[in-house]
C-alpha cells in the first residue's frame, strides 16, 4: 500500500525538484545576463583636433605622412611665407620711418623750447604734441613689426599635441585658408571608452567604479574606471523642428518602451604599451559594483 | 566577463552561443535518458526536458564566467 503511494508521488516530487533547480538556474541566468551592468554597446573615443593654419597661403611643405605619430611642437606643414616676409620688411621700414620721425619731432621740440620768447607759446605746444604723436606712431609701428613676425612664425604650423595624423587630405601645393582645418590629429594620450548603458542601471553606477573592458577581437580584458556619467542626451521629442521653432513631439507609445542609453566615460588603467586603439572601435564593458551580490 | 561574439564578422549577443551549446548538449542527454527510459521517473517528460535545458544554460554561462575570470 505505502509502496504504491510512493510510486505515485515519486515522479511528481522528482519533477518538482527539477523545476526548483531550473528556477534557480533561471535566476542565475537573469542576474548575470540582464541584471549585471554590462553592455556590448561601447565605443573607443579620443580627443580629435582639427589643425588649421593661422595664416593663409599655399602649403609649401607637408612634413608629415598620414597616420604618422607626431610629438607636441613638431612642425606639421609650412605655409608659403613670402608674403609675410614682405609684410615684415614693410613693417620694419615703417618702424625705421617712425623712429626717424620721432627723432625729428624731438629735435624740433627741444629747439623750440630753447628759443624761449622768440617763438610763440602755441608753436612750442604744437611741437611738444607732435613729439608725443610721433612716439605713439612709433609704438604702433613696433606692434606692426611684432605682428608681422608672428605671421612669419605662424607660417610654420606646429602640432598642438602629441598624437596621430589622421585622414590627411591636404598636400603640398594645396591652398590653406586661415582658420580652416587642414588636417586632423588624434590626441595619443586621450583615449577613453564610452559605454552606452541603460538608464535603468545607470543609477547604480558611481564615478570611480571599476570596469572591465574587452575590445572586439581582443582576447585580453582591460581594466578601467568610471570617470564620469553624461548629464544629458538628445531628446528626440524636444528638438526644434522647422515649424516656428516648436518641438515636434513623437507619437505616444503604447505598451513597449525601450530604455534610453546614457554614455558613461571609462578611462583605461594600465593599458598595455602595444595596445593600438583607434577612435570608433567597438568594446564590451562590464561595470563592477562594489556591493555585487555573487 | 560577457562580451560580443564575432562569428565571421557578424557580431552576436553572448546569450546566443549559450543557447546553441545548451541545445547541442541537450540532444545526447535527451537521447541517453530516453534509452534507459529515464523519463518514467518524471511526471511530465517534456517539462523535465525543458528544466534540463535551463539548467544546462545556467551551467554553460557559469562555465563561461569562471573561465573568462581566470583567462
Amino acid at each position: 500500500m505505502a509502496d504504491t503511494a510512493a510510486r505515485r508521488w515519486r515522479p511528481l516530487l522528482l519533477t518538482l525538484l527539477l523545476v526548483v533547480a531550473a528556477a534557480l538556474a533561471v535566476s542565475y541566468l537573469w542576474y548575470h545576463y540582464f541584471d549585471q551592468i554590462w553592455t556590448r554597446d561601447a565605443r573607443v573615443r579620443a580627443v580629435v583636433i582639427n589643425v588649421a593654419p593661422d595664416v593663409s597661403g599655399a602649403i609649401t611643405a607637408m612634413r608629415v605622412r598620414d597616420n604618422q605619430y607626431v610629438e607636441q611642437g613638431d612642425t606639421l606643414f609650412s605655409v608659403d611665407p613670402e608674403r609675410y616676409r614682405l609684410n615684415l620688411a614693410q613693417a620694419q621700414a615703417q618702424l625705421a620711418h617712425r623712429q626717424q620721425e620721432l627723432k625729428l619731432r624731438t629735435d624740433e621740440a627741444s629747439r623750440r623750447r630753447n628759443l624761449g620768447a622768440a617763438v610763440s607759446r602755441e608753436e612750442r605746444e604744437q611741437a611738444v604734441s607732435a613729439q608725443a604723436l610721433a612716439l605713439t606712431d612709433l609704438h604702433a609701428a613696433q606692434a606692426a613689426v611684432e605682428s608681422a613676425q608672428l605671421d612669419m612664425t605662424r607660417a610654420q604650423v606646429a602640432s598642438p599635441v602629441a598624437g596621430y595624423v589622421t585622414h590627411l587630405q591636404a598636400h603640398q601645393g594645396d591652398y590653406a585658408h586661415a582658420g580652416e582645418p587642414v588636417m586632423t590629429l588624434v590626441d595619443a594620450r586621450s583615449f577613453w571608452v564610452e559605454a552606452y548603458l541603460k538608464e535603468t542601471q545607470v543609477h547604480r553606477i558611481e564615478p570611480g567604479a571599476k570596469a572591465r573592458v574587452r575590445l572586439l577581437g581582443m582576447k585580453q580584458t582591460l581594466r578601467g574606471e568610471v570617470t564620469g556619467i553624461a548629464r544629458g542626451i538628445a531628446n528626440s521629442n524636444a528638438i526644434a523642428g522647422g515649424d516656428q521653432g516648436l518641438p515636434s513631439v513623437a507619437p505616444t507609445f503604447e505598451w513597449v518602451r525601450l530604455a534610453q542609453r546614457i554614455p558613461v566615460r571609462i578611462e583605461l588603467i594600465d593599458a598595455p604599451e602595444n595596445l593600438r586603439l583607434a577612435a570608433g572601435m567597438t568594446a564590451s564593458v562590464e561595470i563592477v559594483e562594489p556591493d555585487a551580490r555573487r | 566577463m560577457l562580451h560580443e561574439i564575432n562569428l565571421a564578422g557578424v557580431l552576436l549577443p553572448p546569450l546566443l552561443p549559450v543557447v546553441v551549446i545548451a541545445l547541442l548538449l541537450l540532444v545526447p542527454l535527451h537521447w541517453s535518458i530516453n534509452r534507459v527510459d529515464g523519463y518514467r521517473f518524471f511526471w511530465h517528460p517534456a517539462l523535465a526536458g525543458f528544466c534540463l535545458f535551463l539548467i544546462l544554460m545556467a551551467l554553460i554561462l557559469w562555465a563561461w564566467l569562471v573561465w573568462s575570470a581566470h583567462g
